[in-house]
């Protein structure tokens, strides 16, 4: 196999490009085998696979001759959600995916680099059974943003490096959920629940698809070196607002209700009221699932701003063999306050979900050891704490704090090739969340948590680089 | 400093704040109900208690039913003495035990005057605001008015009779039944408080009250009563419960004793009560006897004519007249529900509580409950309590103070059987 079919190779891992949250909010962070191996830090000292161009692209200044990487780091992401009252656990259908990424390196001379980047920095993918109790406020999510960044590094003094790449980001999102019969409005001013449907009653599937967002941002970076056992990084990821034309299809789903004679609905419809009366036919023929009706398929219009991003971090080299590596990371969920879906039948009502993110911190550790002079090992912890508020931890994001652990090791083929591996643990601490939306007009609350959400994961990392 | 001494620190430094890290996880954790007034050993039995009835369980007064009602009946007093949280009208929904709150004035609106129909808000008897919102997740009151006890686990029995109160099998159930929703919720505790209404209909029939054609003969209500706690027993969840008996029916002061109207007739000149309201009856089995039963929407509507000066006389002999021998027989019937009950709680191992022991107790008491027609121009609960603080205005379903009794009732047969010293709840 040539170099180059393995390369194709491993990129073939990549088929799915399909992300999952495993950092804040819907950020992923495992861009690079190596980075992740060391618990996610990078940005002050870079590892050599081509990934400080999302890490730190100041970290390309300096290489020499021409590198291609690509790799793929399989998620598998295990959760539940624990109810209060019957304690019946629900647990998340999520399929393995494979985020992948690439990175190719040019040193034009020894200050100068060019290096062009494919990553998926921002992905959610929630799948449940459509049985939960939180389809209601959505049971199969997937956002992707995957961002192809172009970047150039220059190096204007001996211990500076800096480095910008311009990011031009893709965007898909799919959100399903179904639709609860007893926030329908019956008649003007009284919904079905006050008729006394009860509540999450399914009679529509609602799945909004948008595959054609397209945004611009930017990435900056700086390295500072002071001294050969230490060295300072930091970078700015600009935040990106995307723009999604959605197509929306409803679906009906029979409710099965019969209600028995003398309910409220025969009375009012001059039916027989001695008769029992099924439901479903009373909702057939109020025609709603039409073209043109309130859910008849349709288009509609949402954003979704993916957040700017500031890191910062140091390297020491505490031995000829050790590195110890922290980086600090900041992301600025508070971009993320609302999810309006603008609905383009007035007919239908538009759709605000209160999300109210908080900026999230994030604190991470690696040592990275040379074992031998092909051989390195690698550890990390990192900690960040949760960007949804307490009271908007739902099945659509069902995000917290978390710690994680991490181990990996990387051989170099007589610098010709390296070929990393990784292996990282998600704990999320179990959180309170709910699976229901608010009255409309009111603001979500801690008062609707009604259980726990258990979340953790095993990701693997792979990464192949070739030197040319 | 050398670099060794320097790795040693990092790595001592990082191990510790993962331990600080580590040690702040999981805070959040699962908050199932909790009946907080019980020893911790009996909290599981009592977590999820759901309440199967009737109007009375429903918390009709007044032949209304509104959320200040409902949060009057005895399921919600016995659920806050447990422990749980419970609803309020500022707060409708809790996770621990909530009620299908229909929103005020009501649906309809409760009777504040029975002898001019006057209701709440000056609402009409078609006056519905529907259920308040939000609505629960789950309810744990699951009882609708006019409820007989087939109609806890079916709809559509050629037995059941159509009724205006079918709406609520809509309205407070969403078209389940009782036992459906009970099973969804999988229970821990359960009372059944169902067969009042199956006699009920017998007195409150415009045309042939007392007709036994009217409620199920003992062995037919018997097997629905079994297939109900057949139900119940399938769920697998619940540890406990109590079955209340039916209410002897024919002592609610809705239907009047032909005496009590004979004595009206003293003090009304143009009234004339026939003599054939005096008859009584022997009730087999017992060494009682019934009287003839008059009730108050036929009895009512005479006293009105003849208080305005139209001569009128009551003749007990007419069909809309509750004759002795049909009160005797209805109460034989009652008995025979309850013993059905009694024997369905010996089954089940659950607590027995007979509900005719406390109402004899207040029917001692003539400002309990008040025999209509009496005459009390002095008394000012004359309107607001013709029947007695015990009775609502309808003269059939208990008042707020009288579902305070019933839950005491509860409590000390609870505290009785599981040795637990759940207070009762203060009287006035």
């Amino acid at each position: 196999m040539s170099r180059y079919a393995t390369v194709f190779a491993v990129g073939a891992l990549a088929v799915a490009f399909a992300g999952h949250l495993t950092a804040q909010g819907f950020s992923v962070n495992e861009h690079g085998t190596c980075v992740m191996a060391r618990g996610g830090t990078g940005v002050a000292s870079p590892c050599s696979d081509g990934s400080t161009i999302l890490f730190n692209p100041s970290g390309i200044a300096g290489v020499t001759g021409f590198s291609v990487a690509v790799g793929t780091t399989p998620i598998l992401a295990l959760g539940s959600f624990i109810d209060d009252q019957l304690e019946n656990e629900a647990e998340l259908q999520n399929e393995v995916v494979f985020v992948p990424h690439g990175y190719i390196t040019y040193g034009v001379n020894s200050q100068l680099a060019v290096g062009f980047g494919f990553f998926v920095p921002f992905g959610l993918g929630t799948e449940w059974e459509d049985t939960f109790e939180g389809r209601f406020n959505g049971y199969n999510n997937d956002l992707q943003s995957i961002y192809l960044q172009p970047t150039v590094a220059f190096q204007p003094h001996p211990k500076v490096k800096i480095g910008a790449g311009l990011d031009f980001v893709l965007g898909k999102v799919k959100l399903t959920q179904r639709a609860d019969l007893s926030e329908f409005q019956a008649i003007p001013g009284v919904t079905f629940g006050q008729l006394g449907i009860p509540f999450h009653t399914d009679f529509a599937d609602a799945k909004l698809e948008a595959v054609n967002a397209t945004g611009v941002g930017g990435n900056f970076g700086i390295t500072i070196e002071p001294a050969d056992w230490i060295s300072f990084g930091a970078r700015y990821m600009m935040r990106v607002k995307l723009d999604y034309d959605a197509d929306v299809e409803f679906q009906s789903i029979p409710t099965g209700i019969i209600l028995p004679p003398g309910n409220p609905l025969s009375l009012s419809l001059g039916l027989d009221p001695t008769s029992p009366l099924p439901l479903d036919t009373v909702l057939a023929a109020a025609d709603l699932f039409a073209a043109g009706g309130p859910l008849g398929n349709q288009t509609a219009a949402t954003s979704i701003t993916m957040p700017d991003q500031l890191v910062a971090g140091v390297a020491l080299q505490i031995s000829p063999t050790a590195k110890f590596l922290f980086d600090w990371q900041y992301i600025n969920w508070t971009v993320f306050d609302t999810l309006v879906v603008d609905f383009e039948n007035p007919a239908t009502l538009d759709r605000t979900l209160a999300e109210n993110y908080k900026g999230t911190h994030g604190f991470r550790f690696g040592l990275d050891l040379a074992a031998t002079d092909y051989l390195a090992v690698r550890l990390g912890y990192l900690n960040h704490k949760g960007a949804a508020p307490p009271e908007n931890v739902t099945p659509l994001l069902p995000e917290g704090d978390r710690n994680e652990f991490t181990i990996g090791f990387g051989y170099s083929f007589a610098n010709r090739a390296s070929l990393d591996l990784a292996y990282q643990y998600l704990k999320q601490n179990d959180r309170r969340g709910r699976v229901r939306e608010p009255v409309a007009g009111e603001a979500p609350s801690t008062e609707l948590n009604s259980g726990i959400y258990k979340f953790y994961g095993h990701l693997f990392g792979a990464t192949l680089a070739v030197h040319f | 400093m050398t670099r060794r001494n320097r790795l040693n620190r990092i790595v001592g430094g990082v191990a510790l704040g993962t331990l600080l890290l580590l040690s702040a996880c999981d805070k959040d954790t699962l908050t199932p109900p909790t009946a907080s007034n019980v020893p911790v050993e009996l909290q599981d039995v009592f977590m999820r208690y759901v309440a199967i009835g009737t109007s009375i369980t429903a918390g009709m007064q007044g032949f209304g039913i509104n959320d200040a009602t409902q949060l009057q009946a005895y399921p919600v007093l016995l659920a806050r003495q447990l422990g749980l949280d419970v609803p309020t009208l500022t707060n409708p929904v809790t996770k621990e035990f909530n009620v299908p709150l229909m929103h005020g004035p009501g649906c309809p609106p409760p009777i504040v005057n029975i002898f001019t129909q006057e209701r709440i808000g000056g609402a009409d008897q078609t006056t519905c605001l529907f259920r308040t919102e939000p609505i629960p997740e789950f309810i744990n009151n699951v009882a609708f008015p006019g409820a007989d006890v087939v109609e806890t686990f079916d709809y559509y029995d050629p037995a059941i009779v159509g009724s205006v109160t079918d709406v609520f099998k809509t309205f407070l159930l969403g078209g389940s039944t009782q036992l459906e929703i009970a099973t969804e919720l999988e229970p821990t505790f359960v009372t059944v408080w169902i067969g009042s209404g199956d006699a009920l209909n017998a007195i409150q029939d415009q045309t042939d009250p007392g007709n036994a054609n009217l409620y199920p003969d003992p062995a037919q209500f018997a097997a629905w009563y079994g297939e109900l706690m057949d139900g119940l027993a399938a769920i697998g969840s619940i540890e406990g419960g109590v079955l209340l008996g039916a209410v002897q029916v024919t002592g609610a002061p809705y239907v009047s004793v032909g005496g009590a109207y004979f004595q009206a007739a003293q003090q009304i000149p143009t009234l004339t009560v026939d003599a054939n309201c005096l008859a009584t009856a022997p009730i087999p089995g017992s060494a009682g006897t019934a009287s003839v039963l008059v009730p108050f929407h036929y009895g009512a509507v005479l006293m009105g004519q003849a208080a305005a000066g139209v001569p009128t006389t009551l003749d007990c002999s007419v069909p809309q007249v509750i004759t002795a021998d049909e009160a005797a027989a209805l109460i034989v019937t009652v008995a025979q529900y309850n013993a059905a009950i009694e024997q369905a709680a010996d089954d089940l191992g659950w607590i027995y509580l007979d509900p005719n022991e406390l109402l004899l107790q207040l029917a001692q008491d003539p400002t309990a409950i008040r025999p209509f027609p009496a005459f009390s121009d002095q008394d000012p609960q004359h309107l607001t309590a013709p029947f007695g603080w015990a009775l609502s205005t309808d003269g059939l379903h208990p008042s707020a103070s009288a579902h305070v009794l019933v839950a005491n009732a509860l409590i000390e047969a609870i505290n009785t059987e599981y040795a637990t010293s759940i207070d009762p709840i203060a009287t006035q």
